[in-house]
């Protein structure tokens, strides 16, 4: 997610930047003689089953010298998370790995400024059920060895589907996303909103497809994932109503859910509006009037 | 049955010719007094609210949108015009006064303007209601929209959809016809509610029903579907498929959508307007269409020097069954009317036919004839059949359409219809009677200018713009139509709606094209100034005032030309930004002065501005890097630049890649030899242009574990880098390099072992030598 950099260091408790959501520094995981800071946010209010959950992720610089980091492709790669969900058991440890075009991952930081970027953490955890999970994330070793890098452990409790509060949060994602002045705040909005793995999500992600913020595949891949009935529909409707460029991306995605769907209506409903054409005979035409 | 021109009947002279019986003026339009008007208008106010919809206006592609209301209350009315957008997301709303008795014309694209909607392209195109309130249903009226450049004119007519009470019907069913190669169709639906909705669309063609995909409206959303499109999904040879139905079923527990449709050539200015019947039409197996051209009109046809006429009768089977349908042609003579009847049409179940009235009828003709009526009676059930009448002129530049009625129903197209007088338009009212005994109608006609001339004439013998009511006395079968229609600019207008006078006439308003734009830094765009007249008939009249205008910028982000100094109305990006482009130029419009006899100029100064939006887009892309990273992994780097020479300025942008494989979705990779990876097909990435730089990576993922036994194989993706920014190029795509080819192969070496090579055109190789 976005990154940016300020000029002076952030206080420890932050107003945050994606959500309403409080966010603690919950530690100050390496230091370089007290110069280099890194540290990792994460949300000191609770949150609710599939609720995006963001992290940020912050580094400052108090030495002379301007260093570099490498984050990885698209800004995540680098990072490594392991996690133990509610049902404990042994740890899974994720690294993302994208095949094609992306973000380049290298960061400057200048003297006295801060490098800070919002995560969204359900990239790496899916986070499907409610509970406790104990969370590690680490930062690859740089090949400077003037930024030691530690692990740094919390735990995030999820609470049970609180549906009000879900959508309030759709919404003011969506809203994020009509009101982004910068294709980067629109996606990240975006993003967080195509990891909500909910129906609730799919009014909301169908304004989304409409808002012209240029973030119509984020969109789509958030449609694609729900695949229910009601995401079927948005993304037909998007093959008649939209450019050829987007068309094309939501027919891949219908192709795909059409696939993997174990619901016969929902098959039908896709094939019905992919092709090939049903011509129905009459006189079993059903009656229209 | 006979027509009676508006030229005519001022004259007062063709009056005595006509045999129906015409008293000139009737006491049921009596004005009410201002007491009672004062009375009525406490109750209005309080009466019930009314809605009507119109489905769709259009402000693209050198269209223009006139909407036209006309009042029969006997007091002013305060009315909501609710401008709703394509997408149903935006509105636009407008507070107005409609007078007793009169007929509002509000040109769209003002309007649009005036309220700060012009620089939304989601109101390029729409619908639009207007609301109310009254304890009758005073307010009528229709969309008129018009492109002037291609002689194209389509009428969208209103919905009645006051609340609990509307003529929305459950199901839309409408005619498609002449539909060649050059021209399209379309049909526009809007969604009254602020509910999604779903629709079934089928289409009927060759006697078959297609059922197509469903489509979703969101609130008030307005769809624009071509029905060459929806052919093709159908698998339809488009081009062999020119006529048929449309039906379209809307899901929602009240019906909810609108429609309206047209067929347009854009090249010969072709133009048809397809209608969809409201609920309660009179279901009737007889239907007729009075004054319609054929052939080459004779010398006292309104028609006369407009052409040479075929006219076609499209008629619609909508029920199941087979059955008939007889076409009548009913011409005036001497001796009375005649007519001939031809050999009954069969019509399959849900079959659309398209019958031209071509040599081998017209040769039953006494041609030339002034006009015709035409019958079209079907067999069935009454209202199992729908058919439309159009006169084709042979240049295909203009055609008549004539709307079909009940001659029995109580209203038969009476009312209220404006009529306009020049030297290239004419006003024709057409009335046949169907009955046996003679029938008696009453008119009123006034004109626009109700002072009397210098001769002291009521109506002036130069009037050019008025009205017309028309009414019949007797319980007799008739039917009649208003039809306005200038041949020179091959477009006609049908009218059998309440209309009426007082409409402005004159200088509508002046405008800048396009109203908004975007451009690109060194990019041009040619602005056009034009301005615009209406007249009481519904036409407008557009003047290029494009190299008249002197044109300036109010911005360092972009220059325009004037002539000297570049071509008029040239504007040509320099930095990102925003400028205001205005057209400025001097109006002569000479005047008769009473002092000096004379004309005399007067010079009003006329201006209207555009907006021009400057904005960056990414350029020189370029690959920086390639490299071995193992393990089958091709690795590159890109950047690219602004052409702001500030990356900050591409904020708005994205640059990604489209990776499309050789099969389907997702594409599974062949396996063995190569690991069981699959991939979505296509592939589509981005990222924020601001980065100016990017990575991109081949390898094998998930698995790497290449399968055996080994065998030789590969598989080519194709690969485009682009890019895309909010405003330019609608939003899509526009590419900046490709198509560039990755090929995996797995290859045998001469000792025998395999290797696995990922390559691309560009430098970049990774190898596996030998694999495992």
């Amino acid at each position: 997610m976005h990154g940016t950099k300020l000029s002076l260091c952030f206080p420890l408790v932050l107003p945050l930047a994606l959500l309403t959501t409080i966010f603690y520094e919950a530690i100050a995981a390496a230091t370089d003689a007290d110069e280099i800071t890194v540290s990792y946010l994460v949300p000191s209010t609770k949150i609710t089953l599939h609720e995006p959950v963001v992290w940020r992720f912050q580094v400052h610089n108090s030495s002379s010298v301007a260093i570099q980091l490498d984050l990885g492709k698209n800004r995540n790669e680098n990072f490594i998370v392991s996690y133990t969900g509610p049902q404990a058991g042994a740890p899974q440890t994720v690294r993302l790995r994208k095949g094609g075009f992306g973000a380049v991952g290298l960061v400057s930081v200048a003297p006295n400024e801060t490098y800070e970027q919002d995560m969204l953490l359900n990239q790496w955890v899916s986070f499907a059920e409610s509970g406790k999970y104990e969370i590690e994330i680490r930062l690859l070793q740089q090949e400077s060895s003037r930024v030691e890098v530690h692990p740094f452990r919390t735990t995030i409790e999820i609470l049970p589907l609180d549906p009000t509060r879900l959508r309030d949060v759709c919404s003011g994602l969506a809203q994020k996303v009509d009101d982004a002045s910068s294709y980067q705040k629109a996606s990240d909005a975006a993003l967080a909103l195509s990891f909500v793995r909910d129906p609730i999500a799919v009014p909301y992600l169908q304004r989304v497809l409409y808002a012209k913020q240029l973030v119509e595949p984020i969109a789509i891949g958030g449609l694609e994932q729900v695949g229910n009935e009601e995401a079927a529909r948005v993304l037909v409707d998007a093959l008649n109503g939209m450019s050829p460029d987007v068309a094309l991306i939501a027919r891949a995605a219908l192709e795909r859910m059409e696939k993997q769907t174990p619901n016969p209506q929902l098959k039908k409903l896709i094939q019905r509006s992919l092709g090939p054409t049903t011509t129905i005979l009459n006189p079993g035409w059903r009656a229209v009037a | 049955m006979r027509p009676a021109t508006v030229s005519s009947l001022l004259a007062l002279t063709a009056l005595a010719s006509v045999p129906v019986s015409v008293p000139y003026y009737a006491s049921p339009f009596t004005k009410p007094s201002q007491a009672h008007n004062t009375q009525m208008a406490q109750q209005t106010t309080q009466g019930a609210p009314r809605e009507i919809d119109f489905p769709y206006y259009s402000l693209r592609d050198g269209y223009s949108s006139l909407l036209q209301l006309v009042s029969d209350s006997p007091v002013s009315l305060p009315i909501e015009v609710t401008i709703r957008s394509s997408s149903g997301r935006n509105i636009l709303k407008k507070d107005m006064n409609i007078s007793s008795q009169e007929k509002l014309m509000i040109e769209l694209q003002s309007l649009v303007a005036s309220l700060n909607g012009e620089s939304e392209d989601d109101f390029q195109e729409g619908s639009i209601s207007v609301s109310y309130a009254s304890d009758t249903r005073p307010i009528m009226g229709q969309i008129t929209v018009t492109n002037p450049y291609l002689n194209l004119i389509f009428e969208s007519r209103l919905a009645i959809n006051d609340p609990g009470d509307s003529n929305i019907p459950a199901v839309l069913e409408g005619i498609w016809w002449g539909l060649k190669p050059g021209r399209q169709t379309k049909v526009m639906v809007a969604n009254t509610s602020n509910s999604s909705v779903t629709a079934d669309v089928s289409l009927t063609f060759r006697g078959q029903r297609h059922l197509g995909a469903l489509i979703s409206f969101a609130p008030y959303e307005t769809k624009v579907l071509s029905i060459r499109e929806l052919l093709a999904k159908f698998n339809a040879d488009t081009e062999f498929v020119s006529e048929g139905g449309i039906t379209i079923t809307g899901h929602s527990p009240s019906p909810v959508l609108i429609a309206s449709g047209m067929t347009a050539d854009l090249n010969s200015g072709f133009s048809t307007t397809m209608h969809f019947p409201p609920a309660g039409t009179p279901q009737t197996s007889t239907l007729l269409a009075p004054g319609v051209p054929i052939g080459t009109p004779s010398a006292e046809s309104p028609f006369a020097l407009a052409g040479t006429f075929t006219p076609h009768v499209v008629v619609r089977n909508l029920s199941s069954s087979p059955q008939t349908a007889t076409v009548s042609v009913e011409y005036p003579t001497a001796s009375g009317t005649q007519l001939i009847t031809l050999d009954p049409i069969n019509l399959a179940a849900y079959a659309t036919k398209d019958v031209a009235l071509d040599s081998t009828v017209q040769d039953r003709l006494p041609l030339p004839l002034p006009y015709c009526s035409i019958q079209v009676k079907n067999s069935g059930s009454p209202g199992s059949a729908v058919a439309e009448i159009s006169s084709v002129a042979h240049n295909q530049d203009l055609v008549v359409d004539s709307k079909l009625g009940d001659p029995t129903d109580r209203l038969s197209g009476s009312g209220i219809n404006p009529w306009h007088l020049d030297d290239q338009t004419e006003s024709v009212l057409f009335l046949a009677n169907e009955g046996d005994a003679p029938a008696r109608v009453a008119f009123q006609i006034q004109a626009q200018r109700t002072k009397p001339d210098m001769f002291g004439n009521t109506i002036p013998a130069r009037a050019t713009d008025g009205s017309l009511f028309w009414v019949k006395m007797d319980r007799v079968p008739m039917i009649g139509r208003t039809l306005v229609f200038s041949s020179h600019k091959g477009i006609s207008s049908n009218f059998d709606c309440s209309c009426t006078l007082h409409c402005p006439q004159g200088y509508l308003a002046l405008s800048v094209a396009p109203s908004s734009t975007t451009m690109t830094i060194n990019g041009t765009q040619q602005f056009t100034a034009t301005e615009r007249w209406g007249d009481c008939s519904g036409l407008i009249y557009y003047y290029d005032q494009t190299t008249s205008s002197t044109w300036t910028s109010n911005s360092s982000a972009c220059t325009v030309g004037n002539n000297g100094l570049g071509s008029s109305g040239l504007a040509t990006g320099v930095a990102p930004g925003s400028a205001t482009i205005k057209a400025s130029y001097t109006d002569d419009v000479p005047h008769w002065s009473v002092a000096l006899q004379d004309c005399v100029d007067n010079y009003i100064q006329r201006s209207a501005s555009g907006t021009a939006n400057v904005v960056a887009v990414p350029t020189n892309f370029r690959q920086t890097s390639t490299s071995d990273l193992g393990n089958g992994d091709v690795h590159f780097t890109y950047a690219w630049g602004s052409t702001s020479g500030n990356l900050a300025d591409l904020s708005a942008c994205t640059v990604g890649e489209i990776v499309t494989y050789p099969g389907g979705n997702p594409y599974h990779w062949q396996s063995p030899p190569f690991p069981a990876n699959s991939t979505s097909n296509p592939t589509v990435s981005d990222v924020a242009a601001t980065a100016g730089a990017g990575v991109d990576d081949n390898f094998l993922y998930p698995s790497s574990t290449f399968v055996r036994p080994y065998s030789a194989a590969s598989f080519t993706a194709t690969q485009f880098f682009r890019y895309k920014c909010t405003n330019i190029n609608g939003g899509n795509y526009v590419n900046l390099l490709g198509p560039l080819s990755i090929t995996r192969s797995v290859q045998q070496n001469t000792n025998g072992t395999w290797r696995f090579t990922v390559t691309k055109p560009t430098n970049g190789q990774a190898t596996i030598n030998a694999l495992p």
